[in-house]
């Protein structure tokens, strides 16, 4: 009955290495639903650069502190997104006014420096028409005059017969002149409706006789399949494109910036429950704020931070040029207080109320720690690592083998499951980052790990000695080695919790990974090799006396 | 069996004498701080061959009026220069075009460090407390741990044992590093403390495994008298104290000589932690064990 239980837990235990290891090495072992993971490599095996920026906050009352920090983050974090970085990351050091700003295979470190120790610049820009000139209009008139002329030739030589596909290339002012006019199918209301109105009248194949005008321009429009059920239908243009005479608009900044801003902070309407923004601003602020609201009533202001919107508006998660934050101005604000209401949740708000607040006060920062590693350094550190705890292990191994015999096999197989097992921790736990220090942790829990089984196997010698039968000894000596090993590892696990709570960086990683390798190893020195030598018991091995430690 | 109670005496000698060479190096040297914990910087560069003389790049370096600078060798082509001053982008880069001069640099294969005074103080605050709580926790614990075991010396005696043991690692750790430090330029670096801090748990835990021993032979009645009783626990922990440390040894050795510059004096702290840890539980914390029972029955007596 107990050798069933010990060969149903044998079994588990192989299903499980199987896994881990299609887990940690995939290959055409691997199945196809488990889920593919990458090591995640530190700064200094991959290359890149980490960044410690203080914040001074010394003008700020101790209440705006925090937030203001969380602002000046979200500011540094919008601004490296626009270096393409893969998995970039600003935290907040707790406890301190720090940031820590990690850029993973950066390039050109110094202009990331630049952008990043830029203070945060809020603009707010409202809405400008340009006033056309008779000049201009002349100009504008005589341009289009001539687009016309040219679309009237190109349509006589479409009409003439001549290849449509090949004019739309060399002529369209239109992306899809490329593909010889091709629009694909469309429905009436998916383009103008001067556009659609001779699209739609033409039968398939046929050409419009005449320019169709819109804004865009000219257009000559061949339709290339009939109407269908759906109300579509395919057609290929030429588009030449005009120039528009209408007003020109375009955001233009206003006298106010972030510096006329007080405060600004996240509040709910007393009347409606909703999520509002309070803007404060001060003296010079408010008589400049009541001159903007004053000619912009009905009008939008908006706000940038570092020439973008302020905020995310599009909802894909970064913020770029397609984003627009722009309220309306209801009407002229004297007083310098004024409230941006409107449908946005508690958490916009806030984002919104902390970004006004970063770039209202120009918190300086200081660049006070950097480390840059280059990307071939860190790969070469791994390489050579990887390399030195491979042999390590061999001769561990080797070791275990000389000293202890068949024993001494079983927890090499215990040790080697105990490398993939921990490897696969590597890639599921996300907290864990593989550094130096991690990997120099990992390479310490090898040598450790075989400690249980020394101290286990030195009892077994004495055991086997005193003429016990092999189960007795094996027995009685893992029961009597616990006490030692349990102590043991206490104290390493002890110091690791501690240095991984007051550490930081390489301690961290270091001790983090060394819990985590002395927990397992416990695990594999104990459970494993107990199970695999119970295994043996009353079989033909018990009977080969030399496979056995004397 | 080795008779360590009767020797004891000589390896007290031996030990005294170990402590007392790092002790005058303490005095007459002091501890060479890194720019971890002093502030600074650093440039790591690797040389496609081996690398320029030492003397050729300081004199090159002595050029660009940087103040105080250190330059050493680290690994087999790479080489570490470090200022006390935070350097700027421009003098990098003039230091880059310098040692680049001087010998052909593999590309991508550098790294810069630059850390401001505040940083490394708060990095010094901040190991200072972890020292402190680990040495706290570790006094806690072994007293907890012995407090079963007072027979026939009170238990915070094996406490305190364990801790001279302790106490001797970290001086002869420190020794070692004073004399690197003073000949090599090595300086006390994160890495290096993270080696001390692990040392600590090892030393103890070699120090609990002789000690568990102690106990388990009190309870069987092994041995005429405690003398004995903890020479017989010291001869059955030396097969493990010697296997345990082998093979952490043996990868960690592969660690110093193939793992790289960035590992090696971590690796090379920790061997000498190791060693010492192992050395210090049998010819340290046990045999002292017999001295304190010895004063306490004259005492008595």
């Amino acid at each position: 009955m107990n050798h069933r239980k010990n060969f149903l837990f044998l079994i588990i235990l192989l299903v499980a290495t199987y896994f881990a290891f299609a887990f940690v090495y995939p290959g055409p072992w691997t199945p196809s639903w488990l889920p593919e993971r990458d090591f995640r490599y530190g700064l200094d095996l991959q290359g890149g650069a980490s960044l410690i920026y203080q914040a001074d906050l010394s003008g700020l009352p101790e209440a705006e502190r925090a937030d203001s920090l969380e602002g000046v983050r979200d500011v540094i974090e919008r601004r490296i997104d626009f270096f393409g970085i893969a998995e970039p990351r600003v935290a907040i050091r707790e406890g301190t006014q720090q940031l820590l700003v990690e850029l993973p295979g950066i390039k050109d470190i110094n202009e990331a420096l630049e952008m990043i120790g830029e203070t945060p610049v809020l603009e707010f820009k409202e809405l400008i028409e340009v006033e056309v000139t008779e000049e201009d209009l002349e100009e504008i008139e005589a341009h289009n005059q001539a687009v016309r002329q040219q679309a009237e030739e190109v349509l006589a030589r479409v009409l003439a017969g001549e290849d449509f596909a090949q004019l739309a290339q060399e002529y369209s002012d239109c992306p899809s002149g490329a593909e010889g006019g091709e629009l694909g199918s469309f429905q009436f209301e998916d383009m103008v409706p001067e556009f659609s109105e001779a699209a739609f009248n033409l039968k398939e194949g046929e050409v419009t006789s005449e320019l169709v005008e819109t804004d865009f321009g000219y257009h000559i429009i061949k339709q290339t399949r009939g109407e269908d059920d759906e109300g579509t239908i395919e057609a290929s243009h030429i588009l030449f494109a005009t120039q528009q005479s209408t007003a020109d608009v375009f955001w233009q900044n206003t006298e106010l910036t972030g510096r006329h801003l007080a405060t600004a902070r996240r509040s709910l309407d007393a009347m409606t429950g909703q999520a509002i923004v309070e803007l404060e601003f001060n003296q010079e602020g408010s008589e400049l704020f009541e001159e903007v609201t004053a000619r912009n009533v009905g009008q939008p202001l908006a706000i940038f931070l570092d020439g973008f919107s302020i905020i995310d508006t599009t909802g894909d998660g970064k913020i770029d040029e397609s984003d627009l934050y722009a309220p309306i101005v209801q009407e002229k604000i004297t007083g310098g207080k004024a409230v941006i209401s409107g449908h946005m949740s508690v958490q916009e708000a806030s984002d919104i109320a902390s970004r006004l607040r970063s770039g209202a006060l120009p918190v300086p920062i200081e660049l006070v720690s950097q480390k840059t590693v280059g990307p071939t350094l860190g790969q070469e550190s791994l390489e050579q690592s990887l390399y030195a705890a491979a042999w390590g292990l061999m001769v561990v191994i080797l070791v275990m083998i000389l000293y202890y015999r068949f024993p001494g096999f079983l927890a090499s197989i215990a040790l080697i499951l105990f490398v993939i097992f921990l490897l696969a921790l590597f890639k599921i736990i996300p907290q864990i980052t593989l550094t130096m220090a991690g990997i120099g942790g990992a390479i310490l829990s090898i040598g450790m790990a075989v400690d249980a089984n020394v101290l286990i196997f030195e009892r077994m010698k004495e055991e086997l000695k005193e003429g016990r039968s092999l189960d007795r000894s094996v027995e009685n000596s893992f029961q009597r080695a616990w006490p030692s090993i349990r102590d043991g590892n206490v104290t390493t696990l002890g110091v690791a919790a501690i240095m991984w709570l007051f550490g930081t960086g390489f301690i961290r990683g270091f001790a983090m990974i060394l819990g985590l390798g002395v927990l397992l190893s416990l695990f594999s020195a104990i459970f494993v090799t107990h199970l695999l030598l119970r295994l043996c018991y009353g079989g033909k091995l018990e009977k080969l006396k030399w496979l056995w430690p004397v | 069996m080795f008779d360590f109670i009767r020797y004891r005496k000589w390896f007290y000698l031996l030990s005294l004498a170990v402590v007392a060479v790092s002790l005058i190096g303490l005095f007459a040297w002091g501890l060479n701080w890194g720019i971890d914990f002093q502030g600074g910087s650093s440039i790591y560069v690797e040389y496609e061959a081996e690398p320029p003389a030492l003397s050729e790049l300081r004199t090159e370096l002595k050029r660009l009026d940087l103040g105080e600078v250190e330059v050493r060798t680290a690994g087999e082509r790479g080489v570490m220069i470090q200022l006390t001053e935070q350097l700027d982008d421009d003098l990098r880069n003039k230091i880059l075009d310098r040692l680049g001069q001087a010998g052909q640099l593999v590309e991508g294969s550098y790294e810069f460090e630059i850390i401001s005074a505040m940083v490394s103080r708060e990095l010094a605050d901040k190991t200072q407390q972890a020292v402190l709580v680990s040495i706290l926790v570790i006094l806690i614990y072994v007293s907890w741990a012995f407090i079963k075991i007072n027979r026939p010396v009170p238990s915070w005696q094996y406490g305190l044992t364990a801790l001279l043991a302790l106490i001797f690692d970290v001086i002869v750790m420190l020794g070692v590093f004073i004399f690197l430090g003073h000949f090599t330029g090595l300086e006390i670096n994160v890495p290096i403390i993270t080696a001390l801090l692990i040392v600590f748990g090892y030393s103890i835990n070699d120090s609990v495994v002789v000690f568990d021993r102690i106990r388990e032979n009190l309870l069987k009645g092994v041995g005429r008298d405690y003398p004995e009783t903890v020479n017989y626990a010291l001869n059955q922990s030396l097969g493990r104290a010697f296997k345990t440390s082998l093979t952490t040894i043996i990868v960690l050795l592969f660690l110093l000589f193939f793992g790289g510059s960035t590992l090696y004096f971590f690796a090379l702290a920790l061997i000498i932690g190791i060693i010492s840890g192992t050395y210090s539980s049998l010819f340290i914390a046990g045999p002292l064990l017999v001295d304190l029972y010895q004063w306490r029955l004259k005492d008595k007596g």
